[in-house]
């Protein structure tokens, strides 16, 4: 089964890496689809079949959580798994992103070691799961 | 909130060593007994900067302030290409990060309890930069060494009477 990933960030080099990343974590993947913001996002939500999303948080238009409630709202977006990638680490912003939905957080900055086992993990942990189903792993805090 | 001043310079310190050498693979030292004007030849090297507002428990603002070659040569070495292959964009939009993840990791270090709302962090210009780097009661200013260059992280804070 081949997964297609959205990466969200408003830093063209911050995804770069990250894509980078994301494609030698050795996962079955489709395609890699980017936004620089939330409205971004959405729209390619709309459009295309997204398995998973990494976003950052703090992005001009529409930050990473807006982009998660907006998700939330919407029946064919909400059990789309989102992982936040952020510089915010303070355990009440944290538990803001886990008690919204995020599946899972990622504190910047990370090394790319760090993200690939991470996104392994995750991945290799809903890879049995069917494709449209709901990566129900719990609220994972991916802390490093 | 009072200022820590003491903790929150060790935060800074503790936040670029991490971001610059996790992430961009920049073993950095730091200069205590250098003011920052002293730090810099403005004649010899072009400056880029990127501020960042920040509030909740400290308001104010931080400065990344980086000679533009090595923000050419660390971009290229983040997005694993050549030099020859960054765009100006790409550079700009990495100073920006690098300032968005030390301050944020910054906090983190500070405070892990306390809120801090970060904005977006924008390329500001060095009309004041002799001016900006002096140090004053409300800011704490980091002079950086890397192998072979150097840079400064400082924090402003805005003082409700």
């Amino acid at each position: 089964m081949a997964y297609n990933v959205l990466i969200v960030d408003d830093s063209t080099p911050m995804r770069a890496v990250i894509k980078k990343v994301v494609k030698a974590s050795g996962f079955n993947l489709g395609g890699i689809f980017e936004a620089s913001n939330g409205r971004e996002a959405l729209d390619l939500l709309e459009r295309e079949w997204l398995d998973l999303v990494l976003t950052d948080y703090n992005m001009p238009e529409m930050n990473g959580l807006e982009l998660l409630d907006e998700m939330k709202k919407n029946e064919s977006l909400m059990s789309i798994p989102v992982v936040m990638i952020t510089t915010e680490g303070s355990k009440q912003r944290v538990e803001e992103f886990l008690d919204k939905g995020a599946m899972a957080y990622i504190k910047k900055p990370f090394s790319p070691e760090e993200i690939k086992q991470k996104l392994n993990r995750i991945m290799g942990e809903t890879s049995d799961e069917d494709k449209q189903g709901s990566f129900d792993i719990g609220n994972e805090e991916l802390d490093f | 909130m009072k200022i820590n001043k003491e903790v929150l310079t060790s935060a800074m310190k503790n936040s670029i060593s991490d971001v610059l050498e996790t992430m961009f693979f920049l073993p950095v030292d730091f200069n205590d007994s250098v003011s920052l004007d002293e730090f810099w030849d403005l004649d010899k090297d072009k400056i880029t900067a990127a501020r960042l507002n920040f509030d909740g428990p400290l308001s104010g603002y931080s400065i990344l302030y980086i000679p533009e070659k090595l923000a050419v040569s660390i971009t290229a070495d983040f997005m694993g290409k050549e030099e020859k292959g960054i765009s100006d964009k790409q550079v700009k939009e990495t100073v920006k990060e690098i300032t968005n993840m030390i301050t944020g990791n910054a906090f983190s270090l500070y405070d892990p309890e306390a809120v801090f709302n970060l904005g977006v962090p924008e390329l500001t210009g060095l009309d004041d930069f002799q001016k900006d780097l002096s140090d004053s009661e409300n800011k704490i200013s980091i002079a950086v060494s890397t192998l072979e260059n150097y840079l400064a992280f400082q924090m402003s804070f805005r003082i409700d009477d």
